[in-house]
């Protein structure tokens, strides 16, 4: 037998229970109702002008509209706050314009390649990440506690992809009251401590796109776009997920001076991202809700266009676990230099 | 949810129609859920693979207007879609299971080649024999390719449509990753038969 086929073979075939797709059908029927009506709402919202604040013509939609749906005046106004509160927001938390990404992508894409990647490069990075850890490791009903886990980490990138990641566990910081043995425990499973160095190999754990750490640079920023646009998720699209490719990219890949400027570009074509310009480069975010709550990722990028930092924050936290606004994941690094 | 668009019709004229009759989708989600169940669970593990699934349903029905509708069928564009958001729910364990090294972490769940692994009946044979290793050796698009072939059960088309890649270099991919394991998998294959029912 042909040993792919084989392999195909030894995969087991999971089959959903009948629950399962009754439930998922379900979710489908009522997102298919929500986008409906939101649609039938934009469509009535293009009555009103740019320039002037919408009046009642929301409680009086077409008779059509209403035949079938008595509520929709109700929804319609409450659109209608939606629509004020969101015009609020933009007035009042306008981003820098976008320029400033391309001021840098200019001056990025000039600069010498001094980084072919002929061989291993590193980076180096100092990590805070956020863990939810049971109280008692032997009985997963005891409860959890939230924990920061401070790190540092070496990432080795070599020239056919894989990349080979030295992390140390620094401390540890729990968000709540430990019992003293508890704690102890908990430490020593992180591994919190000299000993704790753990060498993982991740060739393609960064899930990029196939080919796209190859694209010219001339296509990177097109190529970006085309993927977020077939394959993202329409309400977080053109924002977070772009932000995570370019995150994967950089941290996965020693990227050229062109494709360093090639993702800036991109980044500056994709509408409802804040930018702010550094010290020395810029800070690039987006304000997301997932099914976790709201979160909120930023990058940053230093004047040679290296990613140097990238913070993911739980806006509404973990309930009874997290406080608001904690850092999921808070990672500096450096910029790559060869590897000794 | 089953609208009038259904049996006879092709995927392309079901998205079309479900443009202005959105409940046409409904048939969309009967035709290829359990496919990409299947492609979720194999991936990431029964536990993650309703929600996955799910996820790529809303997502498609959101991104609908922007298939290809000279293309007759929508799977290899569902594939597409679960392949971001199952790389997405990686990303998110990953970086849960960087913080904490010891406990709720599987080797594996750090490993790449988990996706097939993972999937694989007798799991200490397949890293015995090496299968694992071979996958890590592998390029990214051809581990990209071989996913879609072994866990989503896609055709040589579906896979170039995919990954946008002409058939030709599907077929050259498949050949080289079949060069590449053959060995683990006949050390596997050997195994299991010494090992009988």
């Amino acid at each position: 037998m042909d040993e792919l086929r084989y392999l195909k073979r030894l995969v087991d075939d999971p089959v959903p229970s009948d629950s399962v797709v009754d439930e998922a059908r379900s979710s489908l029927r009522d997102h298919i109702d929500a986008s409906s009506l939101q649609q039938e709402l934009l469509s009535l919202t293009d009555h009103f002008n740019d320039d002037c604040i919408p009046l009642p013509e929301w409680s009086e939609p077409p008779v059509q509209a209403t035949r079938n749906r008595r509520w929709l005046p109700i929804g319609a106004a409450v659109a209608a706050v939606a629509v004020l509160a969101s015009t609020v927001v933009l007035l009042t938390d306008r981003p820098v314009p976008a320029s400033a990404l391309l001021d840098l992508a200019h001056a990025v894409e000039v600069l010498p390649d001094e980084m072919l990647v002929e061989v291993a490069v590193e980076r180096q990075a100092t990590i805070q990440s956020l863990a939810i850890l049971p109280l008692d490791v032997d009985d997963p009903a005891s409860g959890v506690v939230g924990a920061i886990v401070n790190g540092e980490e070496v990432r080795r990138i070599s020239t056919d992809g894989v990349i080979q990641i030295e992390s140390t566990a620094i401390d540890v910081e729990f968000l709540a009251k430990v019992d003293p043995e508890a704690e102890a425990e908990l430490r020593g499973l992180i591994g919190v401590g000299a000993d704790a160095i753990v060498t993982t190999r991740l060739p393609d754990d960064s899930g990029i796109e196939p080919n796209l750490r190859t694209e010219d640079a001339a296509n990177l920023a097109q190529r970006l776009r085309e993927i977020v646009a077939r394959f993202g998720n329409p309400d977080v699209a053109d924002s977070a997920e772009t932000l995570q490719e370019v995150a994967e990219l950089h941290t996965a890949y020693v990227l050229t001076t062109g494709q360093r400027a090639a993702v800036l570009k991109a980044l500056a074509m994709v509408d409802g991202l804040r930018v702010d310009r550094t010290d020395s480069g810029v800070r690039v975010s987006a304000a997301y809700t997932t099914e976790r709550g709201r979160e909120h990722l930023s990058l940053e990028f230093d004047a040679n266009g290296w990613l140097i930092r990238e913070t993911l924050t739980l806006v509404d936290g973990v309930l009874g676990v997290t406080p608001d606004s904690v850092d999921e994941f808070d990672a500096r690094y450096t910029p790559p230099r060869l590897a000794p | 949810m089953n609208g009038s668009a259904g049996n006879g019709f092709s995927d392309a004229e079901i998205i079309a129609r479900s443009l202005v009759e959105p409940h046409a989708f409904g048939e969309i989600f009967n035709r290829h859920y359990r496919t990409i169940y299947r492609y979720g669970a194999r991936r990431l593990g029964v536990e993650a693979a309703d929600d996955i699934a799910m996820e790529v349903f809303l997502r498609a029905f959101d991104l609908r207007d922007r298939f290809d509708i000279d293309r007759s069928s929508c799977r290899p564009w569902l594939f597409g879609i679960a392949s971001n958001v199952c790389r997405t729910e990686s990303r998110r364990r990953y970086r849960e299971a960087r913080a904490v090294r010891r406990i709720n972490v599987e080797p594996l769940l750090i490993d790449p080649s988990a996706d097939i692994a993972w999937r694989v009946d007798a799991h200490q044979q397949v890293k015995d024999c090496g299968l694992i290793e071979s996958i890590n050796q592998l390029r990214d698009e051809e581990r990209e390719t071989l996913l879609l072939f072994a866990l989503a059960d896609a055709t040589y088309s579906e896979i170039a449509e995919t990954l946008e890649v002409p058939i030709g270099t599907v077929r050259s991919r498949l050949a080289r990753i079949r060069e590449k394991l053959r060995e683990p998998l006949q050390r596997l294959r050997d195994s299991t038969e010494e090992a009988g029912p």
